[in-house]
């Protein structure tokens, strides 16, 4: 036997072009679709994870898919707006809890979602490093974006501008780090979360500066007790213990945007009575089930899903067929060659081993790449379904 | 015969023994909770009818003004992990717009009464686009109206039942108990109060609902107990007196010799009621605000 | 060693058919089989080696009777008691001139490659003169070092029986003389027999015996 190996290894060996090719091939053509499933599986799993985990959502009308991916998975779908006066309506209908959320704004590629410390809570994450934000201006982080950004605890980093070419409206504002989350497979990973009051100060609706009594040189005019001030007032774009006093909002919290919010009705009796009232007396905003939206993706990802394993069922056929064609032609090939170790004496069964080893060769090193693909899917497949999302 | 009787003793001390194990391994069955107040009107309220297994605590300083006070982060992170956070609404702890608190475990106990919340004018200004626009205030000494104090407690007794329902009556219980007290002391001061017409002047603004909900005719200074009366000082209550003819001026702490005489030259009397912010040096807030309408009573 | 008796060979489709009355070959001999082509040597060698089997007749090898063994014995048999040289040389594309040497002790598992084995190999490509070529494949040689490992090959069990089928059929002149030299001198010095299958009357000079394959068909006595 070991000669056998021996003689077949050298042959592989010397016609490794070939025989890497057709491996290659196969593996590929193989790995495709079951690649496919694998990612279409855990992204199965992923979504409706998430989405069973979120009982309710709240979000102005418009699509449904926008909501749940944007709040679930924090897409780059853009929502339209409701005002806090919605979270302050449902949380005082003690039936509910209520996490409210404001995702625009980014740290590069990490998105900042602005909401109150509940969610962590609800979304069972936990503090690796630091502490989580307890003041406006502080921020914790997924461990994927700490990692991206290259940052951690007592760190800053800095919002990016909403549009470049917005340079009147809102500016970047820097925040501290304080604390790390925990890895959790989710798209928290990737997610830098702040006290929703600091989104609003990065949407400028509040924001901190000297008293104009104490600097009389950044009063314009005094108006009875009104004082106008000049455009040297100095408007802070980082937000320390020394100046945190100074900040205010203006204008009242219940008319400040908000994306999405969170609903956890406290029983069964509070959620039907809740989507009762929405689908029935509300035009302006939707309160949905997620996991009924996602199994609504889900079949439609599945149908399409099919469809393309059918179309590369046919193509790995293929694909074998002229690996098939290969094989043949390869032992016709070696005809001679197996005429001569015949007469020399070695008997029929090792000559069709050394035939048949390279066709199990090829289907062997084939399987062992489809089988490192699908681990190397299994592996990633997490991160790859927040890269597509 | 002695050894079964010392037998008979060592099990009858084990027996007791371990009921009182078993009762407070019962008693530590029950979670310890703990409930944070911004005040101490809101802490004793919240003292008088938390369970056992319940912690009031109140962090401030006895030297600070609570409305006032700035929580260090440490302090912010106790109050984000306890489980209740008894706020007093009216725009009070001015520190939570900074803060990051969660919502769900907080309790506006002015919530009832919030359109009847008085609201003080301040300077205004304008910067940016947007125009002009107010900061204004609202004044937060709730609890100074015996009636809005009850709504109060009202709101920390509901908070506390839905944290600990099986001390529902416990609670109940406790809450009553209070009830009928600040309803006394309500009582009291609108019998005290309830012919008096006469302009008041208050050395600080906080007794705008007090002044509200007992009839007083009052104008008020910003002025503290200690400060020395300068000249403006001076300037100020005599052009107060002459539209508004005062013959008592209420402080909210024990005026200085110097501060209780020049009243006195001015033909007012002095009258502490103390709003019992914060920690009393005797005695709990019932007790204060006993005094405030016995040493009200006597100066009139 | 070899004698041949009343041997009858036909193919199945009765094209072609083979009889010979009867041949002998001495031990150490080095015969010489000439005739036209399709006269039937190539399918005689095959017949001495046991690759074919006759219809009738019995081929006896030293001693051995060859319609006696079962095909296993057969194959064993020729494996380790006569080594064969073709005339395309038949070399495996993918081992090194080494390894095409010691193929034999790879087919077959009585046989093993012992620190014996590969110091004979050296000696034997030594006598052939390629001992700077072990690590060369078959594309890098020369047609002329081919036959020559195709040679080495057939030697290397130490066979006394070699059967080489138009050895020098696809070289040139001088690669003639110099494998016709190393094939002869090797094998006398060994003392093997060595039946050859050969178009060329030069090359066939130079062996003890010349056999007329058309004659021997005929049932004329060999000499």
């Amino acid at each position: 036997m070991r000669d056998l190996f021996y003689l077949l290894l050298r042959y592989l060996l010397f016609y490794r072009a070939k025989i890497i090719t057709l491996s290659l091939s196969l593996a590929l053509v193989a790995a495709i679709p079951l690649g496919l499933s694998i990612v279409s599986s855990i992204t199965n799993e992923h979504l409706q994870a998430r989405a069973h985990s979120t009982p309710l959502l709240l979000g102005a009308q418009g699509s449904k898919l926008d909501l749940v991916l944007s709040t679930l998975y924090f897409s780059d779908q853009e929502l339209p707006l409701m005002t806090y006066s919605e979270i302050e309506t449902l949380q005082e209908s003690t039936l509910t809890n209520v996490i409210p959320l404001y995702r625009k704004y980014r740290v590069k590629t990490s998105p900042i979602v602005g909401t109150t410390p509940e969610y962590f809570a609800f979304r069972n994450l936990q503090v690796q490093e630091g502490r989580h934000f307890v003041r406006i201006g502080e921020c914790i982080l997924g461990s994927d974006a700490a990692k991206r950004l290259g940052v951690s605890v007592g760190d800053t980093i800095i919002s990016s501008p909403d549009n470049v070419f917005d340079i009147a409206g809102t500016y970047p504002l820097k925040m501290d780090v304080v604390g790390v989350l925990k890895p959790s497979a989710t798209a928290d990973d990737n997610a830098v979360f702040t006290d929703i009051k600091t989104s609003w100060i990065i949407e400028g609706l509040a924001h901190g500066h000297d008293k104009l009594e104490n600097d009389p040189r950044s009063i314009l005019k005094r108006e009875g007790e009104t004082l106008i001030a000049n455009a040297s007032l100095m408007q802070y774009s980082y937000i320390t213990s020394e100046n945190m006093n100074s900040f205010h909002f203006h204008g009242k919290q219940s008319a400040f945007p908000v994306n999405a919010a969170i609903v956890l009705p406290h029983d069964h009796k509070s959620k039907t009575i809740l989507m009762g009232r929405y689908m029935s007396d509300n035009p302006l905003q939707m309160l949905i089930e997620p996991h009924k939206v996602i199994t609504s993706l889900i079949d439609t990802i599945f149908d399409i899903k099919n469809l393309a394993l059918f179309i590369l069922l046919v193509i790995l056929a293929a694909t074998f067929a002229i690996a098939v064609l290969v094989f043949i032609l390869s032992i016709r090939l070696r005809r001679n060659e197996l005429q001569t170790i015949l007469k020399i004496g070695a008997s029929p069964f090792r000559v069709k081993m050394l035939l048949f080893g390279e066709i199990i060769s090829v289907l062997l090193i084939a399987s062992i790449l489809v089988s490192i693909s699908a681990l190397v899917m299994n592996m990633l497949g997490d991160k790859l379904i927040y890269l597509i999302l | 015969m002695l050894k079964k009787l010392l037998f008979t003793f060592v099990l009858i001390v084990m027996m007791n023994g371990c009921n009182e194990s078993k009762e407070q391994t019962q008693t530590e069955d029950r979670t310890s909770k703990e409930v944070y107040t911004v005040n101490y009107p809101l802490y004793y309220f919240t003292q008088r009818m938390a369970p056992k297994n319940v912690q009031v605590v109140f962090p401030v300083p006895q030297d600070v003004d609570p409305a006032f006070w700035r929580p260090n982060t440490e302090e912010i992170l106790s109050f984000a992990q306890a489980d209740l956070i008894i706020l007093n609404g009216a725009d009070y702890a001015k520190w939570r717009s900074t803060a990051s608190l969660p919502e769900s475990k907080l309790i506006n106990t002015s919530k009832a009464f919030e359109k009847e919340l008085i609201h003080i004018e301040s300077a205004d200004h304008t910067h940016g686009p947007g125009g002009e626009h107010s900061h204004a205030g609202t004044a937060f000494t709730t609890w100074l109206d015996m009636q809005q104090a009850i709504k109060q407690a009202e709101a920390i007794k509901n908070a506390l039942i839905l944290m600990e329902p099986e001390e529902k009556e416990h609670i109940e219980q406790s809450y009553l108990q209070l009830k009928q007290e600040l309803g006394g002391l309500d009582k009291g001061f609108k019998n005290a109060f309830s012919d008096l017409q006469r302009p008041i002047v208050a050395s600080h603004p906080v007794y705008q609902y007090f002044a509200r909900a007992y009839g007083l005719n009052l104008k008020s200074l910003l002025w503290e107990p200690e400060m020395k009366i300068d000249a403006k000082a001076q300037a100020d209550i005599k052009t107060l007196l002459v539209v508004h003819p005062a013959k008592v001026l209420i402080w909210e702490g024990k005026p200085t010799t110097e501060n209780s005489d020049y009243i006195r030259n001015l033909g007012l009397k002095n009258i502490v009621i103390k709003p019992c912010m914060n920690l009393p040096e005797h005695g709990d807030f019932i007790t204060q605000m006993q005094e405030n309408l016995k040493r009200f009573k006597k100066a009139y | 060693m070899i004698h041949i008796n009343d041997l009858h060979f036909s193919y199945p489709d009765g094209n072609f058919s083979l009889n010979i009355s009867t041949l002998s070959i001495n031990s150490g001999e080095s015969i010489a089989i000439t005739g036209p082509s399709g006269s039937g040597k190539t399918t005689l060698l095959n017949l001495i080696c046991g690759v074919s089997r006759p219809q009738s007749g019995d081929i006896i090898i030293n001693g051995t009777s060859l319609k006696q063994q079962n095909e296993k014995a057969l194959r064993q048999y020729r494996i380790t008691h006569i080594g064969m040289v073709f005339q395309s040389f038949e070399l495996l594309e993918y081992l090194n001139v080494l390894d095409n040497i010691l193929l034999p002790y790879r087919l077959d598992k009585t046989l093993y490659i012992e620190k014996e084995t590969v110091e004979r190999a050296k000696d034997i490509v030594r006598t052939f003169g390629m001992e700077d070529k072990l690590q060369r494949y078959p594309s890098q040689l020369s047609q002329g070092e081919q036959q020559r490992v195709a040679i080495m090959r057939a030697l290397i069990t130490g066979a006394k029986l070699i059967i080489a089928d138009e050895p020098t059929g696809n070289l040139d002149p001088k690669n003639t003389d110099l494998v016709a030299d190393m094939l002869l001198d090797f094998v006398k010095k060994e003392g093997s027999t060595l039946v050859t299958v050969t178009h060329d009357h030069t090359f066939a000079k130079r062996f003890d015996r010349v056999i007329d394959f058309t004659q021997l068909l005929k049932g004329e006595k060999d000499a």
